[in-house]
């Protein structure tokens, strides 16, 4: 090959191989499983944690129960899958914003689940405002029994 | 490799900047109308009567949407249309066009350099990284309000250059006027195309006769006159937005008191920021990132990809433009001459245009015409035997090439990254819209637009970022 050629060969290799992997993605989006746009599909609880307020609208909208426990992927709330609600997805990722949202689109609130929820929030000072303000009658906070998941 | 033996290199250069075209089209398709800065506009178009009426509507003044500072008339005609045409299809409407817009200015940019060769199809290939690639490049696909109307003016700057390269007569030069008319009525600058069809009679590489150019130019005198002197429309003044300023951004009110006094300063930096961040990727948006970055010991990779790939670009573009003035070497084709000169006016006509506030999109025709000129200066490079031959070893030039396109081609495939973050953000941007309960069920034509357009972007699907892993925002940014 002439020397011409090599450098042709050194300057378009990378964009050719940029279009060959575009193409590649580009039948694998006809498909349905484009590998630049993963449907990651989230539970409620995990886009809680994620702060995917659309995702959340969505579910809460196509039915999925804001009071019930869903998986969360290892590596968001811990090293392992745990299961947890909403409210504790939210409480324990310290989304202030997301727990008020969750309360006053359908989230139930009662004593125990008050305490617990006031137990795991620590010290955070924007969560436990909320969880003050919405705290349910004859609730009493008493952490003895109370163990993050 | 047969197959794409017998294609043909301008074939092949039409097929790569289609592939490149359709991925990032695909990507557009897969956001939803952006909520800030795209909402009050199409509130506005809804409740205009007509296409007639936004254009006439829009023509400057206390009741025009750009106020006294803007003239914008087709930019906001052509939203009125669309939101007409979309019969409540909006998210279809508005980014297929912007996804069609894209398509465009990729394919025209690919028919501009004039493949003929496979040594021409090796300088496009690399030439279609750096257009995609270039950090002003991304501010055309992230936004749009609900329309793009930066990458218009790139689509008009690249109708330009390909009309200056036409067969000539009179349908080029009655092209060219309306080119130049639709591209100023859209945005201010849109007097680039202007500037391009000068630029290129002026080297005597244009086909637009001088009669066509002499219209141009007539327009655009017209156009200033009726600007300042008859709608009394000025420029945008300091302190109306946000910008750049060394190593922070600065607030309009912070603008006004330490600039107000001596505003001539502040501009001449926006101009040279500009100026620089086309040529080294630094500053950004009048912000150098890099020093900022050095200073607080965190340079991302990002960082040096950008620096390192348009420095090494701009050296080479210098190199072979010094070359090509001097020696007046027309060995690899004699266009070469009207990608620098071009993309030189352009470039110190783009920044002089936002002089008012440093943003990238604002210089994308700019960065546009740096791929082309990045095109001219590769394939000189890889027509040039005799210096190379002597002077450098063949393999460490061959090494440096791949690394340069290796660094735009990576920073090109970024893109693709940075729009489903800013999916994910519009999606959110509409799931946090405070709904007041009354509008939840209000029977006006807003309230259902706005229920509408939230609605669209709550029900797509898209990847979630912070599941993709720290590396793509450290290595691509968001």
């Amino acid at each position: 090959m002439r020397t011409g050629n090599w450098r042709a060969v050194a300057l378009a290799a990378p964009g050719c191989a940029l279009s060959a992997g575009l193409a590649v993605a580009l039948v694998c989006a006809a498909s349905g499983r484009s590998p630049i746009w993963p449907d990651h599909r989230l539970t409620l609880s995990e886009a809680v944690v994620m702060r995917a307020d659309a995702d959340i609208a969505r579910l809460i909208g196509y039915g999925d129960d804001p009071n019930a426990p869903s998986d969360v992927r290892p590596g968001l709330l811990a090293d392992r899958t745990v299961r947890v609600t909403p409210l504790e997805a939210a409480t324990l990722s310290r989304e202030a914003g997301v727990l008020e949202h969750l309360l006053r689109n359908g989230a139930l609130i009662e004593p125990l689940v008050w305490n617990r929820l006031r137990c795991l929030a620590g010290g955070d000072e924007s969560v436990t405002a909320v969880l003050e303000r919405h705290r349910p009658a004859g609730a009493v906070m008493r952490c003895d029994d109370v163990s993050p998941p | 490799m047969r197959l794409f033996a017998q294609m043909g290199p301008r074939t092949a250069a039409y097929g790569l900047a289609m592939i490149i075209g359709l991925s990032l089209s695909y990507d557009l398709l897969r956001m939803p109308i952006q909520r800030f800065d795209a909402l009050p506009d199409l509130l506005e178009v809804q409740r205009s009567p007509g296409v007639y009426a936004t254009f006439v509507g829009n023509l400057g003044g206390p009741g025009s949407t750009g106020g006294t500072t803007l003239l914008r008339p087709l930019k906001f005609a052509g939203i009125k249309a669309l939101f007409d045409l979309s019969d409540g299809h909006y998210r279809l409407a508005f980014r297929g066009f912007h996804a069609a817009l894209l398509l465009a200015a990729v394919l025209l940019f690919a028919r501009a350099l004039a493949v003929r060769t496979w040594t021409d199809f090796a300088a496009a290939s690399f030439a279609l990284t750096v257009f995609t690639g270039i950090h002003t490049f991304e501010g055309t696909v992230r936004e749009a309000f609900p329309i793009n109307h930066t990458l218009e003016v790139v689509v008009f700057c690249m109708l330009a250059v390909n009309l200056v390269r036409a067969r000539g007569g009179w349908l080029t030069d009655i092209a060219a006027a309306a080119t130049f008319l639709a591209a100023v009525l859209t945005l201010e600058s849109g007097v680039l195309v202007w500037v391009i069809v000068a630029a290129a009679w002026a080297c005597g590489s244009s086909r637009i006769s001088r009669r066509g150019v002499a219209t141009v130019t007539g327009l655009l005198a017209a156009y200033l006159a009726v600007r300042f002197l008859v709608l009394s429309i000025t420029v945008p003044g300091l302190g109306e937005r946000n910008s750049g300023f060394f190593l922070r951004m600065l607030e309009g009110d912070e603008l006004v008191r330490r600039f107000g006094d001596a505003p001539a300063w502040f501009y001449v930096y926006n101009i040279m920021a500009s100026i620089m961040s086309v040529l080294f990727a630094e500053p950004q948006s009048g912000v150098f990132e890099f020093v900022h970055s050095w200073l607080i010991g965190d340079v991302p990779p990002r960082t040096y990809i950008a620096v390192v790939a348009s420095t090494c670009t701009t050296l080479l573009i210098i190199w072979v433009g010094a070359i090509h003035v001097f020696r007046r070497d027309t060995r690899a084709g004699d266009d070469s001459g009207l990608w620098f000169v071009t993309f030189g006016a352009v470039l110190i006509a783009n920044a002089a245009v936002s002089f008012a506030y440093t943003k990238d999109e604002i210089v994308a025709p700019a960065g546009a015409m740096y791929a082309g000129a990045a095109f001219a200066a590769a394939r000189y490079v890889l027509h040039e035997e005799r210096a190379l031959h002597r002077r450098l070893s063949r393999v460490m030039v061959c090494l440096m090439l791949a690394a340069m396109a290796g660094l735009w081609a990576f920073q090109s495939a970024g893109v693709h990254h940075a729009l489903r973050v800013q999916a994910f953000k519009h999606r959110n941007d509409w799931a946090r819209l405070t709904e007041d309960p009354s509008a939840a069920t209000a029977d006006t034509p807003e309230a259902a637009l706005i229920r509408r357009l939230r609605q669209d972007a709550i029900n797509m699907h898209g990847p979630t970022p912070d599941l993709l892993g720290r590396w793509p925002d450290r290595w691509w940014g968001e």
